[in-house]
């Protein structure tokens, strides 16, 4: 026996009796009289003309109400009646069997029947689960329409943020920029103990003070030591959320018109440094794409505060490393002449009376000391305060230069100026640290007794040339030590070319070109 | 005060303090400025071939600093003395001259007479 019901509408008896007999032995095989509406489930009605005639409505209704499926109906009735079947009546069925009914045929017809009827509620449910896999198909392609628009904003942000450089400027694009481009109406970003930041900072006591449970002064501020605390986000999808969690609080405590947050810790080389939390005016759902999606943003804030923060240590060495040079050039220079001026000072008196006229030179050595120590300062000075370097002309720069090394040791330098226009900043710094780099290597190394400095026109280039008589040297082994990678590096920064023509022995000339825009 | 002369080398990297300290010595007839050194190693190499009675050394010089300097002249030449001269205010450079056998060791903001009298102490402690 199967699950197949055959629905018998039969009002002779004597067929109804051989219908039961030869399908029962098959088939559920349900009366008529034993269902209640003809919506009952059957696979196959068999009806005769006059069960049909009564309800030939609610066959049709029967089969409508099928929609995809096919239910078959049966007509059994005598070749003499088949012309009382209307034209109405078989639009209802589907097959004629007529009497006296033969099993086989019977049992033939029904079997063609019911495999269409299999056929149909097949296709009908494969034609289901097309629907259904293209509704989820829908579903999908929305969710990887919303992950594609996710990681390119995503995308977006990382390069902003890869563009910030101080923590200034990481903070206020949290405020400001992600948080909006997220939906919200605030952000922020905390970084405990961090002073060299003008946005939000918490001092490690502050946030000792906001763990305290009777205290909810500020729930937004516990919320945010308590993500710094755990290292774990917290995602506050709705007011409920939030009064849940802080039940002696009240959501006036929270920023104006915020109906939900999620503030994520801020993780650099594993350790919870801060927090950046995100404010939205409306309630939102943060699901795990959400979540993710978050996630991966703030680990890019990490990466830039990671950034900023090395930036502000390397700024502040260089600061260092700028103080140290000057203060070494102060001992180096100044104070070395000082100690001169001193001795020559203390043995003036004495000499005067043992040797007059070597007194009188060593006068003259004593003011070229003094003049010489006071241009040195003059240009530590100007190291001191960058923008005297830019105010002052080239003309006075170099003099000043001059004058220092002249004070370093005894050496004749000359120079002729003959370019005294205004030159962009950059050009104008750059010259000036070619030739002080350059007076330094002649009164350190060249052993030279006499220089020379001229600045040039020559059709449409600005040459700056620096000469001196010294010893020379191998350019192919000892540049190096001499800065003049560094020097050659400064000329090509301003997109200057840059020569150095020496021998050992033979003096060297610098030269630097420059093509005047 | 002994009348021999005495024979003085000067070493500092700095010209201008070679020259201050030559014009100091030129004050006392018993000073001989016998030679100058900008650096460790010419000092070495200046002490071998002018054998002076007394080293004034710089301690801060490129080459070879004035504590090896001294350590090496002292060690083959101990009859030579050394006085260290010096602007460093690093307590443990100026230690290490002395360990290695500098006679004394002067601040740059010395007296010329003091600078005369650590010339003439140094000279009497000579084997």
């Amino acid at each position: 026996m199967n699950n197949i019901r055959i629905l018998l509408a039969v009002e002779l008896r004597e067929n109804r009796r051989l219908l039961q007999e030869y399908l029962g032995q098959y088939h559920n095989v349900v009366m008529l009289d034993s269902i209640e509406t003809l919506d009952a489930p059957f696979d196959l009605g068999i009806f005769d003309g006059a069960s049909l005639t009564r309800m030939s409505n609610l066959v049709r209704a029967r089969k409508q109400g099928e929609k995809s499926s096919f239910l078959p109906f049966l007509l059994v009735t005598s070749r003499q009646d088949l012309n009382m079947v209307s034209h109405q009546l078989w639009k209802s069925i589907d097959e004629i069997i007529f009497t006296p009914i033969e099993k086989l045929e019977l049992l033939a017809r029904v079997e063609v029947l019911l495999r269409a009827r299999r056929l149909s509620l097949e296709l009908s449910g494969r034609n289901i689960e097309l629907q259904q896999e293209v509704v989820a198909h829908r579903v999908s392609n929305e969710a990887l329409r919303k992950s594609e628009e996710r990681t390119k904003l995503l995308q977006n942000l990382t390069s902003e943020l890869a563009a910030t450089i101080t923590l200034d400027e990481v903070s206020d694009l949290v405020a400001n920029r992600i948080a909006k481009a997220v939906g919200g109406h605030l952000g922020s970003m905390i970084i405990v103990g961090e002073t060299r930041y003008a946005g939000e900072a918490v001092k490690t006591e502050e946030l000792e003070e906001h763990n305290r449970p009777q205290e909810i002064a500020n729930p937004m501020a516990v919320s945010v030591s308590k993500v710094i605390r755990t290292g774990e986000p917290l995602w506050m999808e709705s007011l409920a959320n939030f009064t849940a969690d802080f039940p002696q609080s009240h959501p006036s405590d929270l920023e104006t018109e915020t109906q939900s947050a999620t503030i994520l810790p801020l993780i650099v080389n594993s350790k919870t440094i801060g927090s950046v939390s995100f404010y939205f005016p409306y309630s939102r759902e943060f699901n795990v794409s959400e979540q993710a999606f978050f996630e991966s943003l703030v680990q890019q804030c990490a990466q830039a505060v990671e950034r900023a923060q090395l930036y502000d240590e390397l700024s502040e060495r260089a600061a260092l490393e700028e103080r140290q040079r000057i203060a070494r050039d102060l001992h180096d220079a100044v104070s070395q002449n000082l100690f001169s001026i001193n001795m020559l000072g203390q043995s003036l008196p004495r000499l005067w009376e043992k040797h007059p006229e070597r007194a009188h030179n060593v006068l003259k050595d004593l003011l070229t000391l003094t003049e010489a120590s006071i241009a040195e300062m003059r240009t530590l000075l100007l190291e001191l305060r960058p923008d005297n370097l830019v105010r002052s002309s080239l003309r006075t720069l170099f003099e000043q230069l001059i004058s220092a090394a002249k004070a370093r040791r005894e050496i004749s330098i000359s120079s002729n100026m003959d370019f005294e226009q205004p030159l962009p900043e950059e050009i104008h710094i750059a010259l000036y640290r070619l030739v002080q780099e350059s007076l330094n290597n002649i009164v350190k190394h060249s052993g030279a007794t006499e220089a020379n400095i001229s600045l040039t026109i020559e059709g449409e280039l600005l040459i700056l040339r620096i000469r001196d008589n010294g010893r020379g040297f191998d350019s192919q082994t000892q540049a190096a030590g001499l800065g003049i990678g560094v020097m050659r590096e400064r000329a090509a920064v301003i997109g200057a070319s840059f020569d150095v023509i020496t021998e050992p022995g033979q003096g060297t000339e610098i030269v630097v070109s420059w093509v005047i825009a | 005060m002994p009348n021999k002369v005495i024979k003085v080398l000067i070493v500092d990297d700095h010209p201008r303090v070679r020259q201050g300290l030559a014009v100091v010595l030129e004050l006392w007839d018993e000073f001989e400025l016998v030679g100058e050194a900008s650096n460790g190693q010419e000092a070495v190499n200046l002490v071998e071939k002018l054998q002076p009675d007394v080293v004034l050394m710089d301690l801060i010089m490129p080459v070879m600093d004035g504590v090896t300097a001294t350590r090496k002249i002292r060690q083959k030449f101990p009859h030579v003395q050394v006085i260290v001269l010096t602007s460093t205010i690093e307590q443990e450079f100026v230690d290490s001259a002395i360990e290695a056998g500098a006679a004394r060791s002067l601040f740059k903001n010395v007296t010329i007479d003091t600078l005369a009298d650590a010339i003439y102490g140094a000279v009497s402690q000579q084997p």
